[in-house]
């Protein structure tokens, strides 16, 4: 596969309920271990797995967002959140663990239409 | 009377829209796993006043702490550990699960 395919991961599943959440994050890691131009996007449900204070140490499950700031070290900048998903769920930039790139419904599209492979969870 | 259980978000299916749909009354209505999203403030949120005043609702504190809503949960939902959700079952006749 050639180096310099664009991938953007699309997260759309609230995290715990099922395993997307986590296994989109690994992937993630995964691609930017090896270098790879890669974007992610959060919407829908999605969104939730960004929100601050999550603490699932009582329905035994791994806190995946506390790897979340880990993008940044591995040069993963371009984090982006659809607001309209944001709005309906009453939440805004303020109420995120990591800094994101908040871009409206017809953004979101041109993002995907801008990349090579899309990945979904 | 019934016991619903709801562990889908509002958003990604029907489940708690149909449970509300259906549900007596005097029917408790617990949220639990994804269906906590459900006890926060949203717009177009199915738990509007008139619901809550309506339906004695709960929601399961160890899945609203897991996601982080603890301090977001609407007011008129009692939150209930495990134990609690153990009584409930005991407290109602059947649980009807939505999910």
């Amino acid at each position: 596969m050639s180096n310099n395919k664009s991938f953007l991961i699309v997260n759309r599943k609230a995290p715990f309920g099922s395993a997307y959440a986590k296994e989109a994050l690994d992937v993630g890691l995964i691609a930017a271990a090896f270098g790879q131009k890669l974007s992610l996007l959060f919407m829908d449900d999605g969104v939730y797995q960004l929100l601050k204070q999550q603490d699932p140490s009582d329905i035994n499950q791994k806190n995946s967002s506390q790897t979340l700031p880990m993008l940044e070290m591995y040069d993963v900048k371009d984090i982006y959140v659809e607001a309209e998903s944001l709005q309906a769920r009453n939440l805004n930039a303020e109420d995120l663990l990591i800094p994101v790139e908040i871009i409206d419904k017809e953004t979101t599209s041109e993002l995907l239409e801008q990349q090579d492979i899309l990945l979904n969870f | 009377m019934i016991l619903h259980t709801v562990n889908k978000s509002p958003f990604q299916n029907n489940s708690l829209d149909s449970c509300l749909r259906v549900a007596h009354a005097e029917c408790g209505i617990l949220l639990i796993e994804d269906a906590v999203y459900a006890a926060t403030e949203a717009q177009n949120g199915l738990l509007t006043e008139q619901v809550l005043s309506l339906h004695k609702l709960y929601a399961l504190i160890p899945d609203l702490k897991a996601r982080g809503l603890l301090e977001r949960v609407k007011p008129g939902i009692e939150l209930v550990d495990y134990d609690g959700f153990v009584a409930l079952t005991e407290q109602f006749e059947t649980v009807q699960s939505w999910y």
